[in-house]
């Protein structure tokens, strides 16, 4: 797990196989890299903590429209693209 | 001399572009208090909301659905139709959605919820930032959607 700010551990990590994730959350967007191999609530971890999120609050990640749950699964079991776009989003609503 | 809500709505501009320009919003920010987002629908289509956030954070902001051809807000045509979340009555149905009270619009919902407790209510949960809510707003549009309210 790495944050993925310099270049030559961006293009390391794609020979090594990591997923690259920029996420959109509710503190701006995380960029980084991570074996493909991490649990999805590992990732929501390490973002929660970049961003300075709160961590009691619950988060849910989303790659489009498909929810990565549950969150013990490993990113590569969702079938990601190397480099792939996220959100991670806040659960709260009414009805 | 800037308000708290301007001085808070500043503060949080940054994230919201950053998410804009990954994530392919349209952002156009009128004022210090009011700014119009727009999203992109599971089916292509877009959808705007006007943002107004005076007196943001004592009370939550004000999200109306919007049309930038005419201006206007709250009309059905402009409103996605979900139902759940995107509440029939025309609203999103959230405590961080100052048009859920019913004490401030009759369209609102819930007259069970207090604005001046929207950050504790439990339905909020994390969505305390203007970047939470938008977020919350476009992963809503990315999946069962039947269109809009009206055509």
């Amino acid at each position: 797990m790495k944050k993925d700010e310099k270049t030559p551990d961006k293009d390391k990590g794609r020979l090594d196989g990591d997923i690259h994730i920029e996420v959109a959350t509710p503190n701006g967007v995380y960029r980084g890299a991570f074996p493909k191999t991490t649990k999805v609530k590992d990732v929501i971890i390490v973002i929660v903590e970049d961003r300075d999120l709160e961590e009691g609050d619950a988060f849910q990640l989303f790659y489009g429209e498909i929810l990565l749950e549950p969150i013990e699964r490993p990113l590569v079991s969702f079938g990601l693209p190397t480099n792939v776009l996220l959100t991670l989003v806040a659960t709260g609503s009414g009805v | 001399m800037p308000t708290a809500a301007d001085l808070t709505v500043a503060s949080e501009t940054a994230a919201l572009r950053d998410n804009a320009a990954l994530l392919g919003w349209s952002l156009c920010e009128l004022d210090a208090i009011t700014f119009v987002i727009g999203f992109t629908a599971e089916d292509g289509s877009r959808f705007w909301c006007k943002v107004r956030c005076d007196g943001y954070k004592a009370q939550p902001p004000a999200w109306h659905w919007y049309n930038p051809q005419t201006d206007a807000v709250d009309q059905p045509c402009d409103t996605p139709n979900k139902g759940g979340f995107f509440h029939g009555a025309g609203v999103i149905c959230a405590p961080w959605n100052r048009l859920a009270y019913k004490s401030i619009d009759p369209r609102g919902p819930h007259n069970d919820w207090s604005l001046g407790n929207w950050l504790t209510n439990e339905r909020t949960g994390g969505c305390r930032t203007l970047s939470a809510m938008a977020l919350r707003i476009h992963v809503e549009l990315q999946s069962g959607m039947k269109g809009r309210v009206a055509a």
